[in-house]
């Protein structure tokens, strides 16, 4: 068999593995994971917020504000144990809003060059909801058990400069809170949720540049949210209390909201829509001391579609176009670990930035929202990250 | 860098690029209710008109053939309110649904189904979508028709099924009739479940209509009207020679041996003298009448009196409550009936629902009325 045959088997043989694991799972957008040497840098854990999933606005029940901003671990980390450990605290806020999360990650290498994790988030989220223009907004608090990833990188190239990363977020996060009096009860904004409602396959790309003192690294991450439905029934739609539309004369478009097992695009049983997504982001990371790496990087994101949210009340089923749609998002960040050999510790400021969430005004084309920074919300929204890593067994 | 590394890197950048352009054209859209069914009255409307709005009611459908109930008191706006369908017997999905009837707390139905006279089935389910039928006739014995609830007063914490074992008796004399009856079986619920007692024979006749509070009456229709005296085994017959359709006992522990029923053409066998007036020769299905077992009318409503372009009344129905029935009413020869609330005391009618196109109440939906507390 000639050489050339053999490449081309094995370039086969690659595509298809490839295919095989972008259609199977995927890692959140904001967790990728990538094993690497003490000489090299480990990377990222955000508290499983992505900010283009949390949207909602005011006057449709909304609160305003995006989520937190992701973090970006680069440092040395730790390793050495069968099990690696990592607990990111993140605290954001902006004008009308606040969140506290913990994330806890746990990862195990199967191989030298692949790793296997999960992460689970708990949060606490509070933020003003409006139901409606004329009725007084109000604080809400929700609290608790957020989407769960799992994620798997695998290290590429002779040093382990390339990654892929493929990942799968779990709806385990309540989609559904509903605060209010008896009887008036409403759905809150999906920022104050504690999920998406919706299965996630991310799957990304990284790559890591030693230069003079430092280090460069580049990711590019594409996010899809999907639907599953077991029962094959929008849980919503039956029983007392439920919507209990007739979808006998549906059409299809319409009968796939209640009457589905598996949707290739991400809108859960209230009717938010998820569109898919890209971001990108890059770091640099100083490394010039021993005790400590300090870091600067950019994060860029911008979903494929217009976003939608569910209505706010529990009686109907009535999504709309998110009014404070955002075409693009960003941060800056900064971040610093205090290295160990045992227990780093890493310390990161994160500047949202985001373009004029003025919602798409009935428009399907993401493109036509695209408009410059919206500088009245610049500076007012922060994140702050802590967290600690170690290495188990 | 390695081949294979370039390749699998390639080919992965590539494959994002090519997730990323793909179409995945979904974009959802703006979501308009499908146009219900039925347009129910108002909760407000029910319950000025009853004085509750505690009130569910039952009906079939020629379409689906199912039972159909429906709760005012649930917590659906007027705008999205719609029936609950209760799920066929297994097997049963062709057979058509008749009669149904509301358990004294509301929460459950008893009907039969059938595909012909000599096959009906009765049963009893729970009103909500996922209960299942519960068979009342015995597996070795099916047959069985009518069913209704009743409360022993004598022992207030058992209830039971009272059905008959023949649909119709067209054309037959009751007091000659023999090969059937009328029996009873004690009924325990638990959740969407329940259990029977044994099938005690209290009648040897069937009858059709329903038994009264006291359960001292019996009475049916089809082709002969009669009240049957269940303690004194004596038969009462009622517009003796006319056929009458849907008998219904009245509810009131203050006159167990009234019956309703609708009468058919021609000049009725009545005594009118209670009511003060001689109403001759009717339509069919023109006259609900009132009637007790010595064969006096207590009380009448005239379709006539009903304003609307409506020419016959179908499927009346005692509530549980005296001064309510319920009544369909609409043209013979269509499928399209509208169902009413009737008030004996005043004679007023409130439109319950009315039906569109692709689910029509038919002159054969049965509905029934039951009003709580």
């Amino acid at each position: 068999m000639s050489s050339m045959r053999l490449c081309s088997k094995k370039s086969v043989r690659a595509f298809f593995l490839v295919l095989a694991l972008m259609t199977a799972a995927a890692l959140n957008l904001c967790s990728l994971i990538s094993s690497s040497s003490p000489e090299t840098f480990s990377a990222i854990v955000s508290p499983g917020l992505t900010p283009w999933a949390s949207i909602g606005g005011c006057g449709a029940g909304g609160s305003g504000g995006s989520g937190g901003a992701a973090a970006k671990w680069v440092g040395k980390g730790v390793t050495g144990g069968l099990i690696d450990l990592q607990v990111l605290g993140n605290y954001s806020f902006g004008q009308s809003y606040q969140t506290s999360s913990l994330s806890t990650r746990a990862s195990y290498k199967p191989t030298y060059t692949s790793t296997l994790g999960i992460t689970i988030p708990v949060m606490s989220k509070s933020g003003l909801v409006q139901p409606q223009g004329q009725i007084p907004d109000r604080t809400e608090v929700t609290g608790g058990l957020g989407d769960i990833t799992i994620d798997y990188s695998k290290a590429l190239g002779m040093e382990g400069q390339y990654a892929l990363n493929l990942g799968l977020t779990f709806p385990s996060g309540q989609s559904d809170i509903k605060r209010g009096a008896d009887n008036e009860k409403i759905y809150l904004p999906s920022i104050l949720q504690k999920g998406g409602g919706l299965y996630a396959a991310a799957i990304g790309l990284g790559y890591t540049k030693d230069i003079e003192k430092g280090i460069l690294l580049f990711d590019i991450n594409y996010n899809h949210p999907f639907a599953l439905n077991f029962t094959g029934k929008n849980q919503y739609n039956q029983g007392n209390g439920g919507w209990n539309y007739a979808t006998d004369n549906m059409s299809a478009s319409d009968r796939n909201r209640f009457e589905y097992y598996f949707k290739p695009y991400g809108e859960n049983d209230l009717g938010a829509f998820t569109p898919r997504s890209i971001s990108i982001d890059a770091y640099y990371g100083n490394k010039a001391e021993e005790a400590y790496i300090y870091s600067f990087g950019l994060t860029f994101s911008a979903p494929l579609s217009v976003a939608w949210i569910a209505g706010y009340n529990p009686k109907t089923y009535a999504p709309i176009q998110d009014p404070d749609f955002q075409a693009w998002s960003a941060s800056l960040n900064w971040g610093m670990e205090f290295s160990h050999a045992k227990y780093p510790v890493f310390i990161a400021v994160a500047l949202p930035i985001h373009d004029k969430a003025d919602g798409a005004g009935g428009s399907a084309s993401v493109l036509k929202q695209w408009s410059g920074p919206d500088l009245k919300d610049l500076g007012q929204a922060w994140s702050f990250t802590i967290g600690i890593k170690s290495t188990l067994f | 860098m390695r081949p294979k590394t370039k390749s699998v890197l390639g080919v992965g950048l590539w494959g994002l690029l090519l997730l990323a352009a793909c179409d995945f054209s979904y974009q959802p859209v703006s979501f308009v209710p499908p146009k219900p069914p039925f347009t129910f009255a108002s909760g407000a409307a029910v319950e000025n008109f009853i004085g509750t709005r505690n009130a569910k009611v039952a009906f079939t459908l020629k379409k689906t053939l199912s039972v159909q109930v429906v709760d005012f008191n649930d917590t659906a706006t007027d705008e999205t309110r719609q029936a609950v369908t209760l799920k066929k017997p297994a097997g049963k999905e062709t057979y058509s649904s008749d009669s149904p009837l509301f358990s004294p707390d509301g929460g459950w139905v008893t009907y039969f189904v059938y595909t012909g006279e000599e096959d009906c089935v009765p049963y009893v389910q729970q009103c909500t979508p996922d209960a299942l039928p519960i068979q009342v006739t015995p597996t070795a014995s099916p047959a069985g028709n009518d069913p209704h609830w009743w409360v022993d007063p004598a022992a207030p914490h058992d209830t039971f099924i009272v059905y008959a074992d023949k649909f119709r008796t067209n054309l037959n004399s009751l007091a000659t009739l023999t090969g059937s009856a009328t029996y009873k079986r004690k009924i325990t619920r638990s959740g969407a479940s329940a259990t029977f007692g044994p099938v005690v024979t209290i009648a040897p006749k069937p009858f059709t209509g329903g038994i009264s509070p006291d359960g001292a009456f019996l009475c049916t229709g089809y082709a002969d009207a009669a009240l049957w005296d269940v303690g004194a085994a004596k038969l009462y017959p009622v517009n003796s020679g006319k056929q009458v359709c849907n008998p219904s006992i009245c509810p009131d522990p203050a006159h167990p041996d009234w019956m309703m029923f609708l009468c058919f053409d021609g000049v009725q066998n009545l005594d009118e003298t209670a009511i003060n007036r001689t109403l001759g020769a009717v339509r069919e299905h023109q006259i609900i009448y009132v009637v007790d077992k010595s064969n006096r009318v207590q009380w009448f409503i005239n379709k006539d009196s009903i304003a609307d372009n409506n020419t016959e009344f179908q499927d009346p129905e005692w509530s549980n409550k005296t001064d309510f029935l319920m009544a369909l009413a609409g043209n013979a020869g269509e499928s399209n009936y509208d169902c009413y609330i009737i008030k004996r005391s005043t004679g007023d009618k409130l439109s319950l629902l009315s039906s569109s196109s692709g689910s029509r109440l038919n002159d054969t939906s049965t509905p029934s009325l039951w009003i709580g507390n």
